[in-house]
């Protein structure tokens, strides 16, 4: 009898620290530098281009939930001034484009109708700013998996890879290489 | 378990016999819950206080250089030695289609504690809505006090230059400003502040004051470029959230930098959690040494009465009983100490907002929520189930053993 008392006391002992504080989501990562070959392949699927505009690195946080952020960069090349509005996706029922802003001291992101980009600049979307969100997703995500992205321009779409990046992960991997 | 029975008596009398170990144990458990209701309830008023005090600065156009020195500067009143942006850069940023409100925010002087900042009225009214007395500047020798300085309506002050401990009494002699107005409070550094129109701050280092000469008593927008100049940062709204994210894009280029505070807070906020994190599983660590102790000491306790217990026993109690009492007790302190911990982290809160509040004038106000009641609902209902042990080792003693003792 008291053998089995002593386990079970030792058994929800352990148990606690389980019960403990909510989780966190972005901490800073670490660059990771390892420059890896980089084949032809590999840039193709970094990044798109359609109509004049390019789309680089386009990339979510690993994740088990039903809805993810994706951020991506995006360069008007061309000589008009294009909004990007959406996306779609076969990994998930919809996409939407959002926008981060603080409401009442939370943070919230907010279904934005377009953004404009101007001929010549950029639109990045990134962490706490701008992102897709997919909503509904059908499978969960981990660190080093990729799929299939179109993102939807008023003058037409762009479709891409897209990395999983790891979970806590504040930008790209290959974020500032040059392409 | 309980039924046909009434230990609350016994209970009681346990209670209070032994009182001052008692308390001893409830002011434990009190002290390591206040400890965790007070860091997780403290750390969530401090994440709102600040985000709320950078509520009206949607974006923040500025020379190009640190977003959080700068985010600092403008919005928290913290100042720092930056570049300026241009008249041409103010004038392409004021007319832009899109903009519906671009106000300068030119600090740098300051008299006694408060800073002094050049801006235009409708930034005063953008921050602060009505004025809760007085009317608004209208001339360059005319100012407006947030709710929290020391001046009057219609004092006179000199400005300094500079904050702080580096700031030149004497630097601005002969220049005098008057209040004519305040600013309700809002709960951010501004209510320290003083405000006065941008061409005052050029006037008063000797440059021209913003407008063309056949223009010179004019007081706010339009600027005219050629006689600008400069300001530090620019406040910069659009009404629809995308129109600013494009704002945003359009700005960041090379003579100038464009953000978002709230995104920039966003950040810091991640790195308090992160904190919040560590501290929260020393917390948790505290709670379960202190639960450990505690029926550690009721275990020994229950020893001390196994006799009169065992009595009880003998005399046809069932063995249910005692472990009904035994569990009783334990679960009565861990009840005590929890609201008391309840009580001591709100008290605990109060405290830390108000000191936080003064000495960094922005509005902290934390409160208990749902967060807190359920770490207390769970430690509660954990530290229960733990003090079954001691009911059941009581449970399973010896009678005759006891009796013997």
């Amino acid at each position: 009898m008291r053998i089995f008392v002593l386990l079970l006391s030792l058994l929800i002992l352990a148990a606690q620290p389980a019960l403990a504080s909510e989780s966190h989501g972005a901490s800073e990562e670490h660059h990771e530098d390892g420059h890896e070959e980089h084949h032809d392949d590999d840039h193709a699927d970094h990044e798109g281009r359609a109509h004049g505009i390019t789309a680089l690195h386009a990339w979510i946080r690993a994740t088990s939930a039903k809805e993810a952020l994706l951020f991506v960069e995006i360069e008007n090349g061309s000589d008009m001034e294009v909004r990007i509005v959406g996306g779609e996706t076969d990994i998930a029922d919809s996409v939407d484009l959002v926008g981060f802003q603080m409401k009442d001291g939370e943070a919230d992101y907010a279904v934005l109708p377009g953004v404009p980009v101007k001929p010549g600049k950029d639109l990045v979307l990134a962490p706490n700013g701008l992102a897709l969100r997919l909503n509904g997703l059908k499978q969960s995500f981990h660190k080093g998996d990729d799929f299939e992205i179109e993102i939807e321009f008023d003058v037409g779409h762009i479709e891409m890879h897209a990395q999983v990046e790891a979970a806590n992960a504040t930008q790209h991997s290959h974020a500032g290489h040059q392409h | 378990m309980l039924r046909g029975f009434r230990p609350q008596a016994l209970v009681g009398a346990l209670l209070w016999r032994y009182r001052w170990t008692n308390l001893t144990f409830v002011l434990l458990i009190a002290v390591s819950v206040g400890i965790g209701v007070g860091l997780i309830a403290q750390e969530r008023g401090l994440r709102q206080g600040t985000a709320r005090a950078a509520d009206k600065f949607d974006l923040i156009v500025a020379a190009p250089g640190s977003e959080i020195t700068m985010m600092f500067a403008a919005v928290y009143l913290q100042p720092s030695d930056v570049p300026l942006l241009s008249g041409a850069a103010f004038d392409e940023i004021a007319n832009h289609e899109q903009v519906d409100l671009a106000a300068p925010i030119a600090f740098g002087d300051s008299y006694r504690d408060s800073p002094v900042v050049g801006t235009t009225a409708e930034f005063v009214t953008h921050l602060a809505g009505g004025l809760a007395e007085g009317r608004m500047f209208e001339l360059t020798s005319e100012a407006v006090a947030g709710s929290s300085v020391d001046l009057a309506l219609g004092a006179s002050f000199e400005p300094a230059h500079g904050v702080g401990d580096a700031a030149e009494e004497g630097a601005h002699a002969g220049q005098e400003l008057t209040v004519v107005g305040r600013m309700p409070a809002t709960g951010s550094p501004w209510d320290r502040a003083i405000l006065v129109p941008l061409e005052s701050v050029w006037e008063v280092h000797g440059l021209v004051n913003g407008h063309a000469p056949e223009r010179r008593q004019q007081i706010g927008p339009p600027f005219d470029p050629d006689y600008f100049p400069g300001t530090p940062a620019v406040l910069v709204r659009a009404e629809a959230l995308w129109a600013n994210y494009a704002l945003r894009s359009e700005f960041t280029r090379d003579d100038m930098m464009a953000f978002f505070p709230g995104a920039v807070l966003a950040q810091l906020h991640a790195l308090m959690g992160d904190v919040r994190q560590v501290m929260s599983v020393m917390a948790v660590l505290t709670q379960v040494l202190v639960t450990a102790g505690v029926l550690t000491g009721l275990i020994v306790l229950a020893r001390l009465f196994a006799r009169r217990l065992a009595l009880l026993r003998a005399l046809g109690a069932p063995g249910r009983f005692v472990f009904a009492v035994v569990w009783a007790y334990a679960a009565t302190l861990i009840a005590l100490g929890s609201l008391a911990g309840l009580a001591i982290g709100w008290i605990a809160v109060r405290i830390i907002s108000k000191v936080v509040t003064a000495r960094t004038d922005i509005l902290v106000t934390a409160t208990l929520d749902w967060p807190e009641f359920h770490l207390i609902a769970g430690f509660f209902s954990f530290t229960v189930l733990l003090a079954l042990l001691p009911a059941f080792m009581a449970m399973s003693r010896h009678i005759i053993t006891d009796l013997r003792a």
